[in-house]
């Protein structure tokens, strides 16, 4: 891979990559390191076709992230265990309030299957309907009608927490 | 003929060819029942934008008070191995250049 095509890549896809990963991990810090990685990746292994660099990207980047969540479980599960009940979350009121729309659209999005989800996340990161298509493996005629269900349910389940919590 | 939402959600995203968008837009100037069903798409897609921006924005307001030291140590790893790479790719230049 040629340094100018790598560079233009990367110039090109940081923000959409790095946007998606802060809203799959919920961590900007997190989501810099991992798309980083994403780069490396590209830069290490590229794919055999570049046709659709944006797509396999998103893709990396999302099973790079999935890795990480799954690590990050088991790691907390350890250190949980370690503790024992002595497990203790500080976090301020401030914090929580803060945090209780950011949970409120985790919650929603988490209603959504795995795949629509990513197809989401994709588009409110800035990726077109041929790099979702490529990442979540479908049509791209499919994309359109995957993101107006997946959005409409996503209203839904986050107007229903709203309604409960009032 | 009335058009399925995935078409007039490509639409609303400007992923339609221009000859396809043409054509949606006559449509919807005649049909009622498609302004109705693009209005609902729009409000959907303004309510999850929105919702998002809102996430993100929290997201980076509460990135300084997370102190996460294994963040930090694959930071550093990540960074070392790009660095590693980076190093690795200016050796195979200069090589290249040696060889010419």
């Amino acid at each position: 891979m040629s340094q100018v095509f790598y560079q233009e890549t990367y110039n090109r896809y940081y923000p959409a990559v790095c946007r998606q990963l802060t809203f799959m991990l919920g961590s900007r810090a997190v989501a810099e390191e991992i798309t980083q990685e994403t780069f490396l990746r590209l830069y290490c292994t590229p794919p055999r076709q570049y046709e659709n660099i944006g797509g396999w990207l998103s893709k990396v980047a999302a099973n790079l992230a999935y890795n990480y969540l799954r690590s990050e479980k088991s790691r907390l599960r350890r250190e949980e265990k370690i503790k024992g009940h002595g497990f203790t979350v500080v976090s301020s009121e401030e914090s929580a309030l803060q945090n209780e729309e950011s949970s409120m659209v985790r919650h929603a999005l988490q209603s959504l299957p795995e795949r629509d989800r990513l197809c989401l996340l994709m588009k409110h990161s800035g990726f077109s309907y041929e790099e979702i298509a490529e990442a979540i493996g479908v049509k791209k005629s499919s994309v359109g009608t995957i993101i107006a269900r997946a959005q409409a349910k996503f209203k839904r389940v986050y107007l229903a927490q709203k309604g409960c919590d009032a | 003929m009335c058009y399925k939402e995935g078409i007039l959600q490509a639409y609303l995203d400007s992923e339609l060819d221009s000859e396809q968008a043409c054509e949606i837009t006559r449509h919807l100037e005649q049909c009622a029942g498609c302004r109705g069903a693009l209005a609902e798409l729009q409000s959907n897609d303004f309510f999850a934008k929105s919702c998002m921006e809102r996430y993100l924005a929290g997201v980076q307001e509460t990135y300084s008070t997370i102190k996460d030291t294994r963040s930090s140590r694959n930071c550093f790893s990540t960074r070392l191995r790009y660095n590693i790479s980076k190093l690795f790719e200016r050796g195979l230049n200069a090589m290249k250049l040696y060889k010419k």
